[in-house]
């Protein structure tokens, strides 16, 4: 079959909603979008963990204390089985694991920009629980339909476990909301830190060539508008009900329309910090990675290189 | 356990508030490593064992609890550091993976021990939510104990760093098998097996064969230790990670978090 063929073979797949396993034969274009994509979800999962790991040591109940540890487990995890599927992927390329975490230390992929901000209180912690995993369900939920389908199995598990952080994260937000007015501060000023990163974290209106191209290959099937839109539409009335103010008075819904109304954050300055990892916390939060991969090579040589089958169990 | 004689009660709480703070501390700078294990596999599990931990010092804090001792939100946050009972080597700051390892098995060896004795302990309710945590204690101890063949195995650095481990730690070691009183109260408890002398025992016996397989040399019985921890002697180390760990609690008393 010519390469011609091939590709209009697999084009009227993806037309007709049939899902590409991971033997299938796929273009490159497709494959490197889908590298691309998953390899940026695993660091962002992954970088994501740093944010919400500082305050476990600082959980103020035992119960709290259990659940984030439990939570920062499922964001890591998350991270690894996106990166296996990443690491499938890449094997033409003769790339594996220790390449793909070594990008994220160079500066060779992305991570979302959410995760570049401080987090200076617990509030934080609960806010970003609430609405940056609330806004990563959105995001993920599109995905569920992505015509790569092991892509598509592992958001299944992911989206699951992510609506139980969104839980976790609404019952930190609801405690404070319903506390002192210490608790209610803390909270305000937390959502008036989130807010404007949420409202890029969706992306641009105008979307770009590579999320064009994977709309057409139906690896994602919604606009960044439409996934804004839903965000504004399930946390505004939300954040609302709990008497917090949101920190944009363009944030408003057009009667007829249905249409949110929302002040454009400022692309510029976020673009640039994810670009070029310059954020406030950028730096800090890859230290932490660097520390835990580059810092402990030397223990997975020495994995590598033990002979010996591990003892049995002890008992 | 309020029909309990008031001198079995104190031993309770003296054995029990010794276990429940090992658990806790050793949790909490578990938790400390979380996304800086040495591969995401291992963040998983060493997460998982933390999370054991906890679970367990809750445990043993409820117990507590009904034996007269304060809350178990209030044991963890409210007490300063002369109160706590756990070892000294516990709250001692994280260092590098093989001194975690060198740690985590030392401990989880001793806690092997500890635990098997309480499986005969004259509490019912004590005895069953032991016998429960050592289903999950055996993985623990397996997992360190592999982790401790690995290194000691590996590249010429992970043995040295192993060797630095153990023998930096070795002389602060002694304090996890004193109960900080005299012996005399575990006859009491019907549970002489957890005597200081018969623990350190039965702990130097094991730690011995596994030295002796990697061919690492035998650094002597453990000493006795500067500073008790059963008996409220803390370093700052302890200060300051109950520094951070009630910070968020401390900022308002009267909240609900």
């Amino acid at each position: 079959m010519t390469e011609d063929h091939r590709m209009a073979d697999f084009m009227t797949k993806i037309e007709k909603g049939q899902k590409i396993e991971a033997n299938d034969w796929m273009p490159d274009d497709y494959r490197n979008l889908l590298i691309k994509q998953i390899h940026m979800h695993a660091v962002s999962e992954i970088m994501g963990a740093y944010p919400e790991k500082e305050w476990v040591p600082k959980a103020p109940t035992i119960r709290r204390k259990m659940a984030l540890n439990a939570k920062v487990q499922d964001e890591i995890g998350h991270g690894q089985i996106l990166l296996r599927l990443a690491e499938d992927l890449s094997r033409p390329y003769g790339r594996g694991r220790e390449a793909l975490m070594d990008d994220l230390l160079d500066g060779h992929v992305k991570f979302h920009n959410v995760f570049h901000m401080p987090a200076p209180t617990w509030a934080d912690a609960g806010v970003i629980a609430f609405l940056v995993d609330g806004g990563a369900i959105i995001t993920q939920a599109m995905l569920l339909d992505s015509s790569y389908a092991p892509y598509a199995r592992m958001l299944k598990r992911i989206v699951a476990e992510e609506s139980f952080h969104m839980q976790y994260g609404e019952s930190v937000v609801l405690a404070l909301a319903e506390g002192t007015s210490f608790q209610r501060n803390l909270l305000q000023e937390a959502i008036n830190r989130w807010w404007e990163a949420m409202m890029f974290f969706f992306g641009p209106r105008q979307m770009g060539q590579s999320a064009q191209k994977m709309m057409r290959y139906k690896i994602r099937t919604k606009t960044n508008e439409e996934l804004r839109q839903k965000f504004i539409n399930r946390y505004a009335p939300r954040l609302w009900a709990l008497g917090m103010r949101i920190p944009d008075p363009a944030v408003k819904q057009d009667p007829q329309t249905g249409e949110w109304g929302y002040t454009e954050p400022n692309w510029a300055l976020y673009t640039e910090m994810v670009r070029n990892n310059s954020g406030p916390f950028s730096q800090a939060r890859l230290d932490l990675r660097r520390r835990a991969h580059a810092g402990n090579r030397w223990v997975r040589e020495a994995l590598n290189h033990a002979s010996v089958k591990p003892s049995a169990a002890e008992s | 356990m309020n029909a309990l004689p008031p001198h079995e009660k104190t031993s309770w709480v003296l054995l029990l508030q010794a276990m429940a703070d090992d658990e806790w501390i050793v949790a909490h700078r578990g938790s400390e490593w979380l996304g800086l294990a040495p591969d995401l596999e291992e963040d998983l599990a060493y997460s998982s064992v933390n999370q054991d931990e906890m679970g367990h010092a809750q445990f043993y804090y409820a117990l507590l609890t009904e034996l007269g001792e304060r809350e178990p939100e209030q044991m963890v946050f409210a007490r300063t550091a002369s109160q706590w009972r756990n070892a000294c080597i516990l709250e001692s700051p994280n260092g590098d993976w093989a001194r975690v390892v060198a740690l985590r098995y030392f401990y989880e060896v001793f806690d092997d021990i500890r635990t098997n004795a309480l499986t005969r302990a004259p509490w019912p309710s004590l005895q069953a939510g032991v016998r429960k945590i050592r289903r999950e204690e055996a993985y623990h101890l397996e997992h360190f104990a592999t982790w401790f063949d690995m290194l000691a195995n590996g590249t010429l650095e992970s043995r040295r760093r192993l060797l630095d481990a153990i023998l930096d730690m070795w002389p602060k070691l002694g304090d996890i098998f004193s109960w900080g009183e005299p012996d005399t109260f575990l006859s009491t408890l019907d549970l002489a097996s957890l005597r200081q002398g018969e623990v350190q025992r039965l702990w130097e016996e094991r730690i011995r064969d596994k030295l002796h397989r990697w061919q690492i040399a035998w650094p002597g019985s453990v000493p006795l230790p500067a500073a008790n921890g059963r008996r409220g002697e803390h370093s700052d180390d302890l200060a300051n990670l109950l520094g951070v760990m009630s910070e968020v609690w401390r900022s308002d008393e009267t909240a609900l978090w």
